[in-house]
């Protein structure tokens, strides 16, 4: 079936032509069941069924029904609710239903008087009034049947309306008051089941469902045609329970006798065979319209077959047990402030952690000690003294030998490209060189690249020329500063009088230094009679190999180095056509020379310091790879 | 117009250039003169850079003094011995024996200090290398050094003997065949790479004088 | 200006701080201090101050400001006024443009001139001076005689074997590419060849690992005159403290 909605009484389904299953009787006037509903009516069946609240419940099959009952078995069959008051037991149809009650000793149930007409109106038109009536019990009173029916706790008043009187509030939402207060254990005696009960006019055309064993809940049929139903405040929801409670048995609707006996329509084959099959059938069967309650309050007010919200939903509740506090460990909560921790420091700028002042080692210590020992010591207190190099290096030779050859008619420029950090070593080397110069008579022009040559040029000087008499001004000169690197250089080896127009401490009475005796003749590179770069890195000596050499024209040019600068300066050296004529680096060649020139300079002086400073690096070298060798030999090799 | 103005100083940085080059290789009368003139306005920039970069180095710890960082103290010295250093110069003269003396008993010493605490250095180094790293090159390194070393300077007892000599030839024969041809292809691979990037500019390919 | 400055007086004032300060920068031995740090910070401020002032004395005084003031004296080095004082006067203006954020572009013109002219030093002095002489130097026969240290013979023929196979190593090391693919994989590894004596693991490639062998020799053997040099610096600033010691004790202590 499509579950489509269709009006009461339709016999097929208007969108799939399905046979629609058969419901509470639909013999009963729309119009009938309308005005009761809009009168506010309780079900008779549910009003009977109230009155059987009390009772066992009994697991034994339904007792057989009076024939007036038979149609009513369905009632009795229906599964028990769990929750549900208990009720006459499952099957056992309440006498209210069946027969006429018992009066020993049981008070008869007071029928209410608005039941009482509904009953006589249905009894005298034949038919049943419609859901809400109750069947008609012999002897029965219309009040009184509502003693056994116990209302469920807490549940707002629901008072039926009688007729005439104004709705009631909306807490009582209409109910009945008996249907209120009903109690299931004042639930009249039940009664024989033997008693012949009529069968209510609404059950008729009920199939007996006996062996369906299916729930029955109201169903929610909006009559299309019908205008939109007023809300009936005087119905009481609260005891119409979506739980159908035990006492309502298997009570039948009377057959309607005048229920018109539609013969089955006859279709043709192929048409039945298009008829849908019924691939499913819901578990849920839906009740005729005028057997659905009437939804009086809310949105939903005048709609029928609306799911009741009470007293499952509406109804409010006692909490719960279960405590709504959250109950938190130890654990879990050192963790939460481990986490509220990590989040804060996250959003907290974090500091750049200031770097830790490194603390020099014991082994700085050792190493800063022990060289200043060894530096110091020959210095301060002439101990010990080292015997001076027995063999001259063999490029010291040449070396003299192309000094001793140089003409001294014209100047030697000596270029002093070393910074003032690197007098220890180069006054120290350079002295020998400068002092051979200066003994040949050779005039000397210095010349630098950086500020301060100017300056460490006539330190030198002076104290070197002060043991062969030279003056500044007639027997050397100062060309200054020469700024710009390699462009500079190549200027000053293309036109050196352009690069340099001044000098340094030259002398006033002349208009440039270019005037002086000192360079006198002296217009290109190849004039001067030596190219001497001092210098203690191999870069400046390379720039000058590069750029001036070509305009030497060749002129020797003689490069003094420092001992770490001599490998990249040699390869200009060792080849056919050498750019350098000659090489002086460290002090053992600058002793050397000062021994054969006779003379003891400054690289004497540091000769013995420079030795014993020697001797303490070699042994902390030594003891340093033979502590890393042990380290690697004693070391747990990996498996 | 950015683009236009870079592509005006990347031509008189190519004409500059080629100017210069042809000299190395060409003996031009005609570009004598004129190749002598750029080179001394080469000289003369590069003395007011070197000006310039004073003036930077003024104004970086100008700021920090002012912003009251952290060691500002030690730029207000800084500031400060500049300044005088320039003002001593600057009114009593370059040859002023006052101005020398700055020279000869601040800047010298100074310097002649720091470039002594490379001795501690260089030998902590040296000790500690085997702790370090060990493989073929740290052991080829630490022995080529301590020949050197032992052929070098004096030693206490038969510095004269055929031992120190021995060890003295050694040395040189590492120092000036050895490193020699090592240094010999550094020289090659330096000038190679100088000539590389030399030529980069003279082509427009580097820029380095934009914005 | 002159000034007349005892020059005992500013010989002992002189050699004080002189010892002062070097004092203080070798207490840099026991860890880093104030006293290290003012003497670095006031070195500083000294060196640059001295470089500016030289600069200026030697190089723009005299080539730019003094002939716009004495055109007699001026000492233009061959040129005239235009090309020798006003168009480099213009390009150190605009050179210290260079300082103002806004006018920074007009500073594109000294500085391409500076950059021009330099790269062009470079490339000429690298190829005349270097390339092409080390080059012919690294191909020259064993077999003759060395012109300047006089090796000939055998050991001629040996040197001149090791640095032409140091200069080859060299340069092989120094490789100007990295093999596509192989950025991580180490220059040299060892792989096993089958000799007569057997399976033996030789290097490969054979002369970069030749390289790397003459480069820690090269290495050594600059290590080793670095320290040497910077043991002299030492010693010479200890024999500068004795001699002041002496000079301000009067001598109670002799030096050697």
């Amino acid at each position: 079936m499509c579950q489509t909605e269709n009006p009461v009484g339709e016999e097929f389904c208007r969108l799939c032509h399905a046979r629609l299953p058969a419901g509470p009787p639909s013999d009963i006037p729309s119009d009938e069941v309308s005005e009761e509903v809009e009168a506010g009516l309780m079900p008779d069946w549910l009003s009977r069924l109230r009155q059987e609240v009390s009772g066992e419940p009994s697991s034994s099959p339904p007792p057989s029904r009076p024939k007036s009952g038979d149609e009513l078995e369905w009632l009795g069959e229906m599964p028990q609710v769990v929750g549900e008051d208990k009720g006459p037991p499952t099957g056992e149809v309440p006498e209210w239903v069946g027969e006429a009650p018992s009066g020993s000793g049981s008070e008869e149930p007071k029928v209410p008087e608005w039941l009482a007409r509904i009953r006589a109106k249905a009894h005298d038109s034949g038919q049943e009034s419609g859901i809400f009536e109750r069947p008609v019990i012999p002897g029965e009173e219309p009040e009184s049947d509502r003693q056994g029916i116990r209302a469920a706790p807490s549940a707002p008043a629901f008072q039926a309306a009688r007729p005439g009187e104004q709705p009631e509030p909306s807490e009582s939402l209409g109910l009945p008051d008996w249907l209120l207060t009903a109690r299931p254990d004042e639930a009249p005696p039940s009664s024989s089941t033997t008693a012949e009960q009529e069968r209510p006019a609404w059950l008729e055309g009920v199939s007996d469902i006996t062996d369906k064993d299916l729930p029955h809940v109201p169903a929610l049929v909006f009559d299309m045609d019908a205008p939109p139903e007023e809300p009936q405040p005087d119905i009481d929801l609260a005891l119409i329970s979506s739980q159908v409670p035990d006492w309502i048995g298997d009570a039948r609707p009377a057959e309607p006798p005048d229920r018109p006996q539609l013969a089955p329509a006859t279709l043709p084959s192929w048409l039945e065979a298009m008829r849908p099959v019924d691939t499913f059938r819901s578990v849920i069967e839906f009740e005729a319209t005028e057997d659905q309650a009437v939804e009086s309050a809310g949105p939903l007010a005048g709609l029928r077959g609306v799911l009741l919200a009470e007293p499952v939903v509406a109804m409010p509740r006692a909490p719960s047990g279960a405590s709504t506090r959250l109950d938190v460990n130890e654990r879990q909560y050192a963790q939460a402030e481990l986490l509220h921790r990590l989040i804060e420091e996250e959003q907290r700028e974090v500091r750049p952690r200031a770097a830790a002042r490194a603390r020099p080692g014991l082994l700085r210590w050792i190493v800063g000690g022990a060289l200043l020992l060894a530096a110091g010591m020959p210095a301060l207190l002439g101990v010990p003294s080292f015997a001076l190099p027995a063999f001259a290096p063999r490029d010291l030779a040449s070396l003299v030998a192309l000094v001793d050859a140089l003409p001294t008619d014209t100047p030697a420029l000596v270029v002093f490209d070393y910074e003032a950090g690197g007098t220890g070593e180069m006054e120290a080397v350079a002295g020998p060189l400068l002092s051979h110069l200066m003994e040949r008579g050779a005039m000397i022009a210095t010349l630098s690249t950086r500020p301060g040559g100017s300056v460490l040029a006539e330190r030198l000087m002076a104290t070197v020329g002060a043991a062969h008499n030279y003056v500044r001004g007639e027997d050397f000169v100062h060309l200054g500063y020469l700024p710009g690197g390699p462009a500079a250089v190549q200027l000053f080896a293309q036109s050196p009088s352009s690069a340099v127009p001044v000098g340094f401490l030259e002398d006033e009475s002349l208009g440039s230094v270019w005037e002086s005796p000192v360079l006198q003749g002296v217009q290109r590179l190849s004039d001067f009679s030596l190219l001497a770069v001092i210098t203690s890195g191999s870069d400046d000596a390379r720039v000058w190999i590069e750029q001036a050499e070509p305009q030497l024209d060749g002129k020797p040019l003689v490069a003094v180095v420092s001992a770490g600068s001599e490998p990249l300066v040699r390869p200009y050296y060792e080849s056919a056509e050498p750019k350098i004529e000659g090489v002086l680096s460290g002090l053992t060649s600058a002793t050397a020379y000062e021994q054969r020139l006779g003379r003891h300079g400054l690289a004497h002086s540091r000769w013995s310091s420079y030795g014993l400073g020697l001797l303490v690096v070699e042994v902390l070298i030594a003891l340093g790879a033979m502590g890393g060798v042990t380290a690697l030999a004693l070391r747990p090799r990996r498996s | 117009m950015r683009a236009g103005v870079q592509l005006v100083w990347a031509g008189i940085a190519i004409a500059f250039g080629l100017i210069v080059l042809q000299g190395y290789f060409f003996d031009l009368t005609l570009l004598q003169g004129l190749r002598t003139m750029i080179l001394q306005w080469a000289v003369v920039l590069a003395a007011a850079a070197l000006l310039l970069g004073v003036v930077n180095l003024l104004a970086v710890h100008l700021s920090k003094v002012a912003a009251q960082e952290k060691g500002w103290a030690y730029s207000a010295l800084l500031i400060g011995a500049l300044l005088i250093t320039l003002v001593v110069g600057l009114f009593f003269g370059e040859e002023s024996p006052l101005f020398l003396s700055v020279f000869q008993y601040i800047q010298q010493p100074v310097e002649s200090s720091l470039a002594g605490l490379l001795a501690i250095s260089l030998t902590l180094g040296a000790v500690r290398l085997l702790s370090r790293q060990r493989n073929l090159r740290t052991y080829v390194f630490l022995v080529t050094t301590f020949i050197v070393l032992l052929g070098t300077g004096p030693w206490l007892i038969g510095s004269d003997g055929e031992l120190h000599q021995l060890m003295g030839e050694a040395r040189a024969w590492l120092s000036q065949v050895w490193a020699a041809g090592a240094a010999r292809g550094l020289l090659l691979g330096v000038a190679l790479g100088a000539t590389a990037t030399g030529l980069r500019v003279l082509l427009g390919a580097d820029r380095p004088y934009g914005d | 200006m002159p000034v007349d400055i005892d020059p005992v007086l500013l010989e002992t004032i002189g050699t004080l701080l002189a010892a002062a300060l070097t004092v203080m920068v070798l207490s840099y031995i026991i860890g880093d201090n104030a006293f290290f740090r003012v003497a670095a910070y006031l070195f500083v401020g000294v060196a640059g101050g001295f470089a500016a002032t030289v600069a200026w004395h030697e190089v723009l005084q005299p080539r730019l400001i003094a002939p716009l003031l004495d055109l007699d004296a001026a000492q233009l080095g061959g040129g005239n006024l235009l090309t020798g004082v006003l168009i480099p006067l213009g390009l150190i203006v605009l050179l210290g443009l260079r300082l103002l954020p806004g006018a920074r572009r007009l500073g594109g013109l000294p500085v391409a001139i500076l950059v021009g002219v330099g790269a062009a030093a470079v490339v000429g002095g690298a190829i005349t001076g270097t390339i092409v002489p080390q080059t012919l130097a690294a191909m020259e026969s064993p077999l003759a005689a060395a012109p300047l240290t006089g090796e000939t013979g055998f050991e001629r023929l040996v040197n001149v074997m090791i640095v032409l196979v140091g200069t080859v190593g060299t340069l092989a090391y120094f490789g100007f590419g990295v093999r596509r693919g192989e950025e991580d994989k180490p220059r040299v590894g060892w792989r096993p060849f089958r000799t007569p004596l057997g399976i033996v693991s030789l290097p490969w490639p054979l002369f970069p690992f030749l390289g790397e062998i003459f480069i820690s020799v090269a290495f050594g053997v600059m290590f080793a005159g670095a320290l040497s040099a910077s043991l002299l610096y030492l010693t010479e600033r200890l024999q500068f403290l004795a001699a002041a010691i002496q000079t301000l004790l009067g001598g109670l202590i002799p030096l050697a």
